[in-house]
């Protein structure tokens, strides 16, 4: 058995307990799904057949498809959804963990996955933002892009679109959309104009 | 001359309009919608262009939010919330005077592949209504705000 397999399916569990876990093996076909989701050897939560998968995992709800970072190695999700939970809070972790099971076109049609470049844009930020006292919600947009919002001290909103080197911000208080770098000036600014 | 005028105009923008007077309702599933802290994001009305919505006048709300939940509910997502406004509401919500450079409007948007005669959109565009144009998130910050949004 691949320990590191095993330690994040575990995690996955969290996210969706009533599903099946599903992970890749680059060696097998499941009939019935698209090209890019071919590779997949599903499992039940039991996880007794977990061995080889090294490069992916998705969750299976019965009879649907929901994929989870269909090429990205799971530990990414698990180090950022870790980093949230210290951050952010065990809600803001497991609303984390939910929002990677939305497929493209969540929204009636559209909306993006959760990409990988907004996972590595999160972790950027967690890693030099201090959230302390600020009341954050995690939300997922169009392009597949983690937002978080936050009442100000005025409570009026405060948005952040997270892409992998940047983030658009949006203050309801003054009305400004721009865009600014994950970098700890930018965001430490940031941060103390909505406190 | 008429039919090259009509070209120009995208063909989302050619649909027949939903009534100002007329209420639309929008889904709030969880990517928009925190449950726990009963907080949405201004994102389910702004940064994009095209919005799905349904018309109760055309569907009792019960049939659209039964639609809804076929479409978006899994054995563990549940459809916990809804945004329910005015069409004129949105509408006003686009930037005022003469230096307006966005227009909102809904249109009807009848989904016959999916059984859904009530299905709208709201689409951004242009003042003349001829380009689709992107929904700032400040716009649908205001649309958000003008919505009354209730716990399914």
């Amino acid at each position: 058995m691949n320990q590191q397999a095993m330690a994040m399916a575990v995690r996955g569990s969290d996210v969706a307990t009533s599903g099946w876990l599903a992970f890749a093996d680059p060696g097998r076909h499941l009939a019935g799904f698209a090209d890019e989701q071919v590779h997949w050897l599903i499992a039940p939560l039991s996880l007794g057949t977990t061995a080889s998968a090294v490069q992916a995992w998705l969750l299976f709800e019965r009879g649907t498809e929901s994929t989870v970072l269909r090429s990205e190695p799971f530990s990414l999700l698990a180090r950022v959804s870790d980093k949230t939970a210290i951050k952010l809070g065990p809600h803001a972790a497991r609303r984390l963990g939910r929002l990677a099971t939305y497929t493209d076109g969540w929204d009636f049609g559209q909306g993006l996955a959760l990409t990988r470049e907004s996972l590595v844009g999160l972790e950027r930020l967690l890693d030099i933002a201090d959230f302390k006292d600020l009341d954050v919600a995690l939300f997922l947009s169009h392009e597949g892009n983690v937002l978080l919002n936050w009442p100000d001290a005025q409570g009026e909103l405060v948005e952040l679109e997270v892409a992998a080197r940047r983030m658009m911000c949006f203050i309801a208080a003054t009305g400004e959309e721009f865009e600014l770098p994950i970098e700890a000036g930018a965001v430490s600014g940031l941060l103390s104009r909505s406190r | 001359m008429a039919d090259h005028v009509n070209d120009l105009v995208d063909p989302l923008l050619a649909r027949p309009l939903v009534d100002d007077e007329e209420m639309v309702l929008r889904a709030l599933h969880e990517p928009f919608w925190d449950a726990e802290k009963q907080r949405a994001t201004p994102s389910a009305f702004g940064n994009g262009n095209r919005f799905s919505l349904s018309r109760p006048a055309i569907l009792p709300e019960s049939a659209i939010i039964a639609r809804w939940r076929e479409d978006l509910e899994r054995p563990t997502r549940r459809l916990e919330a809804l945004a329910e406004v005015r069409v004129g509401d949105i509408r006003a919500c686009a930037p005022p005077g003469d230096t307006q450079t966005l227009s909102l409007n809904v249109f009807a948007d009848p989904d016959l592949k999916r059984n859904n005669p009530a299905h709208a959109e709201l689409v951004g565009s242009d003042p003349e209504v001829t380009r689709l144009r992107n929904i700032p998130r400040g716009i649908g910050n205001r649309i958000l705000q003008q919505c009354r949004i209730r716990l399914l």
